[in-house]
């Protein structure tokens, strides 16, 4: 019990999470589940550098997830603002409806 | 200040410092900075003042001329040859060309006649070309050709002679063509420059040949190593003296060097000087502006070809051959021209064919080696047949440009200063009157001496010319006008015209007296201040010259007698005989057909050629490769950009993958590093 869960269970956990991430930015249609999802990469990442700081006793992992954290925070605030700028022109979250750029 | 003295025969040349001579670039600045400053902003400028500048600069040239005369006058008659190298240009290990000038009598003389007949006919061209719109796009070219000229004329070596040369042709064409959007006009133009192409040619391969056997192209250098059998080594290595150099035989039909440069050399001056079968381009290029007809094509340009034999007189020396050839050929042309000059109806075009005729005389004489003749000729010629020309341009210029002789008639009474002074020049190109008299007579003196046989066609010759020239002078001038309402509006041209003209009269009258046969007091002015240049002057024996000159002057009155009576008492006369003789009128009348057999011969192969290539590897090759070039780029981007669909989600793979494939690299790597 004074062990914890091994190392290698939580990065498991870890890369499930990310992976459940890149396949919901791949799948969904829906901007904000699209968002959602790389919020959950992000937290797949700060897991990843959590666990390695309580394997090797080492707080700098737990810094790295602070500044993570905070730079999710910033993403988060501007992606949403150009969602809604884009929901104001496009009239949709749909993600396929945003194709001005093809070339 | 550096002196070089060389001893060539008792004459010396001398190659001297610009600083000393630097006067002699003002003689060929002047028209330079009149045809840059007319050619660029003469457009906006009122016509005064660009008629002023062009102008202007001839006539300083002229006194820049006048003072290089003073100049040479003030020194020994031995030390008149003036070597001066202006500017170092090529120089390598094997050969040496700078812009070097020469001033000697013959330069000198040249210099003063092109400049003068120049200045005469520059002021004549402010009338003549008044309401031309391109007036100072004229008056550029006209000085930039006497520039060009004056190039060819002082030139010290061949290379600077080649730029003059090359130079006047370019501004010939750009004259003739002055009024490009008329068809006949270009094509005139190109048929000139491609026709001296086919003389230059020969000119550019004895040039060369030249600068590969002396390894300069100097005048003074050549004549130097010649006169002095110097040991040269040319370009087949072995040492030898220049003599030996030019009698090496060579593989064309085993001629000598020394021929196959004489007659390349001369090709370049039957091109440029037309004599047969180089002149179809003179008659043809009457379609520029008259005073162009006059200047370029009638006292100067085409009299550089007998220039330069003239200039090169110690080469043709050595190579009797070619002085046969160069003979030849002028004899031939001087009553080929002739010919064809009693049958024209076109007043331009018999003054051409005249012009044709006449500097076939000049050759004959340089074919004789009496160079100072075909010079002395060459002067006088200049005069009356610019004042010929003038008085041409001042009939069409009262008939609203009508060239066809069967139109005119009776115009003296309505143009008597144009009558008169055509007179005069016609007469005197007669070889009745004083100017062309006596350098007929010179001409044909030492040709009678030393070739008979061309002396007799030179005698009959001059019978044609009177003939032809009274036929004209007839035609135009006296008789029943044949055409009431051109007859009507004819006037006497301007003052600005007429002026020249008469100075022209006097000239021709006045140039009699360089050279004055034996039984008029034999001033020989001319001949002695030509020796430096071109060794002492014909003497022949005073009986025989007496003998000679009236038979000549007999058979030219002749001629004279036979076109009164043909044209003036008995009208039907000549129409009748080409009834009678309808083929040799046609012959002859087509220009025995010469144009037609180059036509076919020569331009429609080439056109057909030409078009085949242009369609199959201009056409076909290279277009195929730059369009095949933009149609591989436009396929290819076609192709790249279906992967901008504009889907984020699209994107959103790409990195995802990208990012996959980067990791799984590291990973192998990893494992492979282990």
């Amino acid at each position: 019990m004074t062990e914890g869960v091994p190392l290698n269970w939580v990065l498991i956990l870890s890369g499930v999470l990310f992976s459940l991430g890149v396949l919901g930015i791949l799948l969904r249609r829906n901007i904000i589940v699209i968002f959602m999802s790389i919020e959950l990469m992000l937290n797949a990442a700060n897991l990843a550098f959590v666990a390695f700081s309580r394997a090797h006793d080492n707080l700098d992992g737990q810094v790295i997830v602070f500044f993570v954290m905070t730079l999710a925070a910033a993403e988060v605030a501007v992606g949403l603002a150009i969602i809604v700028a884009l929901f104001r022109i496009k009239g949709s979250v749909d993600v396929d409806r945003a194709r001005l750029l093809k070339g | 200040m550096e002196r070089v003295t060389e001893k060539i025969l008792g004459w010396a040349a001398v190659k001297a410092d610009i600083t000393e001579w630097w006067f002699v670039l003002l003689v060929l600045a002047f028209p330079g900075l009149g045809a840059l400053f007319n050619g660029t902003i003469g457009r906006r400028l009122p016509r005064n003042i660009v008629g002023l500048i062009a102008c202007g600069a001839i006539g300083l040239s002229f006194l820049s001329g006048l003072s290089l005369l003073l100049a040479l006058l003030s020194l020994p008659p031995p030390q008149r040859i003036i070597h001066i190298t202006v500017y170092p240009w090529l120089e390598a290990a094997l050969i040496s060309i700078d812009f070097s000038l020469l001033i000697d009598p013959l330069s000198v003389t040249m210099v003063l006649t092109v400049t003068f007949v120049s200045f005469l006919i520059h002021i004549y061209s402010v009338g003549y070309m008044g309401r031309d719109p391109e007036f100072s796009r004229y008056f550029a070219l006209l000085n930039l050709f006497v520039f060009f000229m004056l190039t060819l004329v002082l030139a010290g070596n061949l290379g600077v002679m080649f730029i003059g040369w090359e130079g006047v042709g370019f501004c010939s064409f750009a004259l003739i063509s002055f009024w490009f959007t008329r068809k006949r006009a270009a094509e005139a133009g190109r048929k000139a420059f491609l026709v001296t192409r086919l003389g230059d040619f020969g000119f550019l391969v004895a040039t060369l040949a030249l600068l590969a056997t002396f390894h300069t192209l100097n005048v003074v250098d050549i004549a130097h190593a010649l006169r002095h059998d110097e040991t040269i080594t040319p370009w087949w290595g072995t040492k030898v003296t220049a003599t030996q150099a030019l009698q090496m035989p060579t593989r064309f039909f085993g001629l000598t060097l020394g021929t196959l440069l004489c007659l390349g050399l001369f090709m370049g001056a039957v091109g440029k000087s037309a004599q047969f079968p180089f002149y179809v381009w003179l008659p043809d290029a009457m379609e520029g502006p008259t005073p162009v007809s006059a200047l370029i094509h009638a006292a100067t340009m085409v009299t550089a070809g007998v220039y330069m034999v003239a200039r090169w007189h110690f080469l043709f020396d050595l190579s009797p051959l070619s002085l046969t050839v160069i003979g030849v050929v002028g004899a031939f042309t001087a009553f080929y021209g002739a010919t064809i000059g009693c049958v024209e109806n076109d007043i331009k075009r018999v003054l051409a064919y005249s012009t044709i005729s006449q500097i076939g005389y000049m050759v004959l004489a340089c074919g004789v080696g009496a160079y100072g003749s075909g010079i002395y000729h060459l002067i006088t010629h200049a005069f009356f047949k610019a004042l010929l020309f003038l008085c041409a341009g001042s009939v069409m210029h009262a008939l609203h440009d009508v060239l066809d002789i069967r139109k005119m008639g009776g115009l003296m009474k309505r143009m008597p200063m144009t009558g008169i002074t055509f007179w005069i020049g016609a007469l005197a190109l007669a070889g009745i009157l004083p100017g062309g008299l006596f350098s007929k007579d010179m001409v044909l003196q030492p040709v009678a001496e030393r070739a008979w046989a061309l002396w007799w066609i030179g005698v009959l010759t001059a019978f044609l010319t009177a003939f032809y020239t009274v036929r004209l002078g007839l035609k135009v001038f006296h008789g029943q006008p044949r055409d009431r309402k051109l007859f009507g509006v004819a006037h006497e041209s301007p003052p600005v015209m007429v002026i020249p003209m008469v100075l022209l009269a006097v000239g021709t009258l006045a140039s009699g007296s360089l050279w004055v046969p034996i039984f008029l007091g034999h001033g020989k002015m001319l001949p002695e201040f030509l020796t430096p240049s071109l060794g002492a002057p014909f003497e022949a024996s005073p009986r025989l010259e007496g003998i000679r000159a009236g038979f000549v002057f007999a058979a030219a009155s002749l001629g004279v007698a036979l076109a009164l009576w043909a044209y003036g008492r008995r009208p039907g006369i000549m129409a009748g005989l080409t009834q009678h003789f309808p083929w040799l009128y046609r012959l002859v009348a087509r220009k025995y057909f010469v144009d037609e057999l180059y036509d076919a011969l020569i331009v429609r192969p080439g056109r057909r050629l030409s078009e085949r290539v242009s369609a199959h590897f201009d056409v076909g090759v290279i277009d195929a490769i730059v369009n095949g070039v933009g149609w591989v780029t436009a396929r290819f981007s076609e192709t790249v950009r279906r992967t901008q669909t504009g889907f984020v989600r699209n994107y959103a793979l790409y990195l995802i993958a990208a990012s996959v494939v980067l990791l799984l690299y590291s990973f192998i790597r990893g494992i492979i590093e282990r």
